[in-house]
């Protein structure tokens, strides 16, 4: 499908001319109906997302009158105070420093144990390697440990603090040593042997070779797992009872489950825990696309 | 006192006896102290609720007057929603990190299974909460509301209020409109029905995505048919003892009952949320609905004065007299935890808590019909005070669930399953519920 | 064990001991214990004597009067995994390829489609409650333009299809990253040879793409299975915990563990909620792992 782009690629120039000129007389006859037919894919895949979101933030603006005398028609005085009064209630700053801190700790430390485990697994600098790719395996689907893990906490000493939930959001590692022992597979055993011979040593190696080298695949463990810390409730529920040390996900939660009936005020709530992610992900994304590029290459 | 606990489980099997000797023990320990021998009151004072948005303001508005009498007392008020509160107090009281909690510990009947006990009952048994029998504060209560709530002869928990809840919210204006008063029996109710059928207005409305609010039908409808408390205590310990059959008799007209409510109820009404149906009922979508009096501040704030409503016991049985109390229960109840770490902050609460001006307002936001004697009651509840006159404890608060039978089984009338929330006819649902049933036992 | 040329192994064995450490505390010993606890009556209190019962929840799990409650678990269960990694590979690989095109707003679209994986569940939950709101959400109004009308989630027959809906529309933004990241690992080349070789749109995908993305479709189908196997979230947030339409396995262990008396009148029993745990686990390392050979040996084979 990518023919049907009309700009000779460096590739073809080489081609032979007869085999180039029928090629792009196929391609010219080919590209206005294709591309017409994939704008308007682009535009219903692109209309099936936003059309909901659009769809909240008209309820965000409406007043819980307006709301229910009619949920669907446009906004026709917006209310801006919604927003005002959600943040205010919800307390959401807070939250979301703590959510910050949860995602950046928890997913950066899972990281950095798939790339110390899953490196040398990948390499067989271990006894049993069977042994570390069946945990790989393992770790994809451990049955929910909630209620030990709880016990666990409180035997430690850990329980309501940030680093026990930290420590137990960061184990929860899926499928990122796997991913990593996958991805370093394709890169050249005889790096590793050469940087010995010049003397680096095995840390130094992993530092300055290993892992600018797997930043694709590091990239996508890293964004994995950050999603699930970052939509976790129940863990953090169960976790940190301190309403001070909430995340974001259980703040919004018990947000709406306070004020059910208004949905203006909730709908607002959730554009305000909204717009800080977008806009976010807005500025990470071409770092996200083309990080992941790669990753699953191996 | 909660080493001595831990220790004991330590060691595995102690049973009833080992977990009664450790309630002796408590109540050795904490009966006679009153928060004005036992010091100061200071430190932090850790308060855990479900979550509601009136009951959250009112709690709010106690814990700034608390603090302001003893300024040296941080109050930390966490307030849940329903869903995880279960969860996130079993794991606060295991932790020792709540001082004041909600529990309603229920004395087990002798007919029900032991592996039935509820969680609270079971925390009340292991000595979890403090024994407040003879605290003074409990003398400003109405004795009889006191009375209900004592656990094996013993004061536990402090009530914040009373609620009804088999009782139906009418739209005066559309009764007028209709020509129709208030029905007092089945056959009443199921002319009131037709003739806003046929006038085209929707008899009905009910929450049912959330589905507890469709369970607030077959409450209603088993108070009928079961008006006293008497009739339903045998009800329930027929069927543990196996000599009723939910898809017989009375059990079965409950769920003909249920089903014929559901019939005349707004389109779909399976999909639509629990916190659509005030504003429903404002707009004049439906005539009636089925809810509890928790509700009505929120209703009145909706229907803003449109129009005049009102409230009667959802007439299910054909002889009136059955028909002439609403049934209720005593609202979120308060306990202080044995293991709390500021036994004195949460004693000294309770009591600042039951303190007949602080009580009035706390009445006054949440809308609960009042625990104490001779506090002010809202117009509203003076108005059903006819049908309040003898307390009716609700089904749900009589029930006992069986944990071995089925799902099917757990209210026990299994109203989930009748068309349209389920897809099953009343019968079908009731014989669904029997065989479930039965094979708990 | 391949030769390690890096001298001293110290530095290889703290930090991988490091990793080892904190999996095993924090993960493998509560799930081993998540086992344990399986054949006891423990409950989420403390202060009450815990005892072993042996097999009795496993029972209880196929006694009379859950089997059938269990069945329909195990059945929503399934038809939600298979439906949700079928729709969400096939749907994921097909936008990917979209959206891998010179196309004018394909990074906007890409951002799209993303953006309901870090909304997270309460938001999609929102989002999608509104939407299918049955007396006038926009769903109701589309409906309406057929003469029709529905309950939606309420409607039992229709609540599991439009979760499944939801899972699909959550669920693409990861599945289109990961394929667009393989997909642009696949040299030009191939196509340009497949071209001259007059290949037709379908036999490009099918030989070159498809064998190509390997790897990408492995990640992918094993994200999606363990994912819809293991989530509850969304259910429980569209249809609440207790709708038998909707009930799966791992919504039942939410409700048995942590419902408690506010949402069925039982108390909360962990024991047998760890029980269901060890029965889904055994479910999902079966599936994923019947899945990951096959998907390995496909891989192999091209």
């Amino acid at each position: 499908m990518t023919a049907t782009t009309s700009t000779p690629r460096p590739a073809e120039r080489d081609a032979p001319v007869a085999a180039r000129t029928a090629l792009d007389a196929r391609r010219r006859r080919l590209i206005r109906p294709g591309r017409i037919v994939n704008y308007a894919l682009v535009v219903i895949v692109v209309f099936c997302y936003l059309f909901p979101l659009l769809f909240l933030l008209n309820t965000a603006l409406k007043s819980n009158a307006d709301f229910f005398a009619n949920p669907v028609g446009l906004v026709t005085s917006p209310q801006w105070a919604n927003f005002g009064q959600a943040w205010v209630q919800g307390n959401f700053g807070a939250y979301i420093l703590n959510s910050v801190l949860y995602t950046i700790c928890a997913a950066g430390l899972g990281t950095a144990i798939a790339v110390l485990m899953g490196f040398p697994v990948s390499r067989g600098y271990l006894r049993w390697p069977r042994l570390w790719n069946a945990l790989f395996v393992v770790m994809l689907f451990l049955p929910n440990a909630l209620i030990t893990q709880f016990q666990l906490l409180l035997r430690m000493g850990l329980y309501n603090t940030q680093l026990g939930y930290i420590l137990i959001m960061a184990a929860g590692v899926g499928v990122g040593p796997l991913l990593i022992a996958g991805y370093v597979k394709s890169l050249p055993r005889e790096l590793d042997e050469a940087a010995a011979v010049d003397g680096s040593g095995y840390w130094r190696y992993l530092i300055t070779f290993v892992i600018p080298m797997a930043k694709p695949a590091i990239a996508t463990v890293f964004i994995l797992q950050a999603i699930g810390v970052w939509n976790d409730i129940i863990l953090a529920t169960i976790l940190l009872p301190d309403p001070a040390k909430s995340p974001i996900s259980l703040g919004l939660y018990a947000f709406q489950g306070t004020y059910t009936n208004d949905w203006g005020l909730l709908a607002a709530a959730t554009m305000i825990v909204a717009a800080p992610l977008v806009a976010a992900y807005l500025f990470l994304q071409r770092y996200l696309v083309g990080g992941v590029v790669g990753s699953v290459k191996g | 006192m909660a080493k001595r606990l831990s220790g004991a489980r330590k060691r595995g099997i102690v049973g009833a006896i080992g977990a009664a000797a450790a309630l002796a023990l408590l109540s050795g320990c904490t009966s006679g102290s009153t928060p004005s021998d036992t010091g100061a009151v200071t430190g932090k004072l850790e308060i855990l609720v479900s979550s509601a948005t009136a009951s959250d303001k009112a709690f709010k508005e106690v814990n700034t007057a608390f603090m302001k009498k003893y300024p040296d007392v941080k109050v930390e008020f966490s307030a849940v929603p329903n869903d995880n509160f279960p969860a996130s107090r079993s794991s606060r009281l295991t932790a020792g990190n709540v001082d004041v909690t909600l529990a309603a510990p229920r004395e087990m009947p002798s007919y029900v299974k032991n592996g039935a006990v509820d969680d609270d009952t079971a925390a009340a048994e292991a000595g979890l909460f403090v024994d407040l029998t003879g605290q003074d504060f409990l003398k400003n209560f109405t004795p009889s509301v006191i009375d209900q709530l004592k656990y094996k002869g013993k004061d536990y928990t402090v009530p914040t209020g009373l609620s009804y809840y088999t009782g139906v919210f009418y739209n005066k204006k559309i009764f007028d409109d209709n020509g129709l008063s208030v029905p007092t029996t089945w056959s009443e109710f199921e002319k009131v029905m037709s003739t806003l059928q046929g006038a085209g207005v929707t008899p009905l409305g009910i929450g049912g995505k959330d589905s507890w609010p469709a369970g607030l039908d077959m409450i209603a409808a088993v108070q009928g048919l079961y008006p006293t408390a008497d009739d339903k205590t045998k009800l329930a310990e027929d069927l543990w003892k196996g000599k009723a059959d939910l898809a017989d008799g009375k059990q079965l007209e409950v769920m003909k009952r249920v089903s014929s409510l559901y019939d005349v109820a707004q389109k779909n009404f399976a999909g639509v949320g629990y916190d659509a149906i005030p504003s429903g009922f404002a707009s004049g979508q439906f005539a009636m609905t089925v809810d509890g009096t928790w509700n009505q501040t929120t209703i009145d704030s909706a229907v803003k004065g449109a129009f005049d409503y009102g409230y009667f016991p959802l007439p299910v049985s054909d002889t009136a007299a059955d028909n002439q109390y609403l049934g209720g229960k005593v609202e979120l109840r308060m306990v202080a935890a044995a293991n709390g770490h500021n036994k004195t902050a949460a004693l000294a609460y309770l009591s600042f808590f039951s303190q007949p001006d602080v009580y009035t307002k706390f009445i006054q936001t949440t809308g609960f019909a009042p625990a104490e004697p001779n506090i002010p009651a809202s117009e509203f509840l003076k108005g059903i005070e006819k049908y309040t006159s003898t307390f009716s404890p609700a089904w749900d608060t009589v029930w006992r669930a069986n944990p071995d039978a089925g799902q099917a089984a757990v209210f026990p009338f299994n109203y989930p399953a009748i068309s349209p929330l389920g897809g099953k006819s009343a019968a079908d649902a009731a014989a669904e519920a029997q065989s479930a049933w039965k094979a708990g036992l | 064990m391949s030769t390690y040329p890096f001298g001293a192994r110290s530095p290889l064995r703290i930090t991988f001991g490091f990793g080892l450490v904190v999996l095993v505390v924090f993960a493998i010993v509560p799930a081993v214990a998540v086992f344990l606890i399986s054949f006891t009556d423990i409950r989420g209190l403390p202060g009450i004597p815990v005892n072993w019962v042996g097999l009795d929840n496993y029972e209880r799990f196929f006694s009379a009067a859950r089997i059938g409650y269990n069945v329909n678990a195990l059945k929503n269960t399934l038809i939600y995994a298979v439906v949700s990694t079928v729709a969400i590979n096939a749907l994921g690989l097909a936008i990917a390829v979209l959206l891998n095109q010179k196309l004018r707003g394909k990074t906007f679209a890409r951002a799209v489609v993303f953006l309901p994986t870090i909304l997270g569940v309460t938001v999609i939950g929102l989002i999608w409650s509104l939407f299918f709101n049955p007396s006038a959400g926009p769903a109701a109004t589309v409906w309406s333009w057929f003469g029709a009308d529905s309950a939606f989630f309420g409607d039992p027959n229709l609540a599991l299809g439009l979760v499944i809906f939801v899972q699909i529309w959550a669920g693409l933004g990861v599945a289109v990253v990961i394929y667009l990241a393989g997909l642009q690992a696949i040299p030009e080349e191939l196509y340009e040879a497949a071209d001259i070789d007059g290949a037709s749109g379908g036999q490009r995908l099918r030989l070159v793409t498809v064998p190509l993305l390997a790897p990408s479709i492995t990640a992918n189908v094993l994200l999606a299975i363990v994912g819809s196997l293991q989530s509850y979230q969304l259910a429980y947030v569209l249809t609440g915990p207790n709708n038998p339409a909707t009930q799966l396995l791992s919504l039942a262990i939410f409700s048995q563990a942590f419902g408690g008396s506010s949402t069925s009148g039982l108390g909360q029993s962990q024991g047998y909620a760890a029980t269901i745990s060890v029965i889904q686990f055994i479910i999902v390392s079966v599936a994923s792992l019947l899945v990951l050979i096959y998907l390995r040996r496909r891989e192999a084979r091209l």
